[in-house]
């Protein structure tokens, strides 16, 4: 049997220019109208390695500026920081994150990377899209003292080079909680400034976000109306991962994981009812976890309410106020994510994300194309419920959305 | 059937040489013609998965487990007997020889004959 691969095999896609690439959402877009459907795009990411030189411009020591300059010899360097774009690109077979890398190299950095969100934003008919850093989600796991000057050299180079840019491109900002006085501080300096819908939190981290040390952080953000996000991540490292041996069995797990252990502490330490206001957003990952942890979690607190003494409810009946995006949609069994739809009330709790342009991106086609939605619930999803969460305005030359009461609106939106 | 309503010249042999692809509107279908191992193959370029660009993908062939008698992997390997397109946008592939999809086959790509008749590529 021949059995060695001499790759590179033929192609036409190893240089696919990214616009040229999304080409057919274009044309989705086209066949389902979307110019009259309001679109936000929940997740969204830049990726951090061409935007190196700039972003490290904002770091405002010179002495770490320096150090991770002369560290990277021109190139991205984080100590620490593991690589594993080649493993979700599945050796190469994936291209969305690759044309992002490759595409418009005459522009500067930041230029480009608004320009490719306007090309994206452009070809899947979104109205505006949140946009999130790729590497740097991960910077509460760096070591060298990094998290807190790296969060505030993003958040200073988004508000400053991105998002003035172009006011279709909002985002939550990564919160350095490694320090819960610089988080707030963060809060305190950039809640204000324009295309800043919110916070984000990595649910990839070990931090206690229920203790006293962060009282006053959560409350600066409800007080500001602001969303909190929980953007999922991956670790290969932790010794209950360390096992899985393929990168499809660390993402699987890994992405839900993570968030089932930020919402289950969220939820048991009665968060919701301390912070009653504040809008919560679960990023990435997926949906098909959320029934999972409904049940369970009601399963044991009918037997342990001690534990959970400041819940008046449920632990499903909070997590039913939460806010969830779509991506990656797990859709391989439509009953099964109708009856998740059902339990997370998805018409009004579930806001479309494509995560473009990692290698499981949906477009909004995958919501359209839903056969057990109604064309009010699909507008919902793709743009309405973004709408309230983000405070976004729907232009008024488009399709306007039902009033609250008529849809069964939660007052927490 | 069919979704070409009838026989239509797309291009010439050498412009699917040294790996190149012939990419045609027909019936407003957008389809792409390639050679591999001596052998034409046509597709519409449409994923039925998300619809993505697939015929812009790579060709990979299967990757194999070989086990032991007692149950062991021994290794992976490259099975180039399978031959796969590879949709670009998420990965799904699609063998060749059917366009079926490996992972799932209520996946499958539109076939498209494609022939040579002397340098000419023809598809019906």
């Amino acid at each position: 049997m021949d059995t060695r691969y001499e790759g590179p095999e033929p192609l036409i896609g190893t240089n696919l220019d990214h616009a040229d690439l999304l080409r057919h959402a274009g044309t989705q877009a086209q066949q389902r109208g979307f110019d009259d459907v309001f679109i936000v795009d929940a997740d969204f990411h830049h990726t951090e390695r061409r935007s190196w030189a700039e972003i490290l411009e904002y770091v405002e020591s010179d002495v770490l500026q320096h150090f991770l300059k002369a560290g990277g010899r021109g190139q991205m360097w984080i100590p620490g920081l593991p690589d594993g774009g080649v493993i979700q690109e599945v050796a190469g077979r994936i291209h969305p994150a690759q044309s992002w890398a490759d595409s418009r190299n005459e522009l500067t950095a930041s230029q480009r990377d608004v320009q490719l969100c306007r090309e994206a934003m452009d070809s899947m008919g979104s109205n505006f899209l949140s946009f999130f850093p790729g590497w740097l989600l991960d910077l509460g796991t760096f070591g060298y003292d990094l998290e807190v000057p790296l969060a505030r050299a993003w958040a200073r180079w988004a508000t400053e080079r991105v998002l003035p840019a172009d006011p279709r491109i909002v985002t939550l900002l990564p919160l350095p909680l490694g320090s819960p006085d610089e988080a707030l501080k963060l809060v305190e300096e950039f809640a204000d400034k324009p295309g800043v819908q919110g916070f984000m939190v990595t649910s990839l981290r070990y931090d206690p976000l229920y203790t006293k040390p962060y009282a006053k952080l959560w409350r600066a953000i409800e007080e500001r109306g602001k969303l909190l996000g929980f953007h999922a991540s991956f670790t290969t490292q932790d010794r209950p991962v360390r096992q899985l041996n393929k990168f499809i069995s660390v993402h699987s797990v890994g992405f839900p994981l993570f968030q089932i252990i930020q919402t289950t502490n969220w939820v048991i330490n009665g968060m919701p009812e301390r912070y009653p206001n504040l809008k919560i957003l679960m990023i990435e990952g997926g949906l098909a976890w959320v029934p999972f942890l409904m049940q369970r979690l009601d399963h044991e607190y009918l037997m342990r309410q001690s534990e959970a003494p400041l819940l008046k409810r449920l632990p499903s009946e909070y997590m039913r106020e939460f806010f969830y995006t779509t991506q990656p949609l797990e859709a391989a069994n439509l009953d099964y994510l109708e009856m998740t739809f059902d339990m997370i009330n998805a018409k009004t709790q579930v806001l479309y994300a494509s995560d473009w342009p990692h290698w499981d991106w949906d477009p909004p086609s995958r919501i359209w194309d839903l056969p057990f939605l109604d064309e009010a619930e699909k507008r919902n999803i793709l743009g309405y419920n973004a709408s309230r969460v983000f405070n976004l305005p729907i232009p008024d030359t488009m399709t306007q959305p039902p009033a609250p009461d008529s849809v069964g609106l939660s007052t927490k939106g | 059937m069919s979704i070409v309503s009838q026989r239509t010249r797309v291009g010439v042999r050498a412009e699917v040489a040294d790996n190149k692809r012939i990419m045609a509107h027909v019936d407003g279908r957008e389809i792409v013609v390639f050679e591999h191992r001596g052998r034409l193959y046509g597709f519409e370029n449409l994923c039925p998965h998300m619809g993505g660009p697939v015929c812009e993908g790579k060709l990979a062939p299967r990757v194999e487990a070989v086990l032991d008698s007692d149950g062991a992997v021994i290794e992976e390997r490259f099975d180039k007997n399978e031959w796969r397109i590879v949709c670009p946008w998420h990965g799904v592939e699609f063998k060749i020889e059917d366009g079926v999809c490996a992972a799932d086959p209520k996946y499958r790509l539109r076939r498209i004959e494609a022939n040579y008749d002397g340098d000419d590529i023809y598809v019906s």
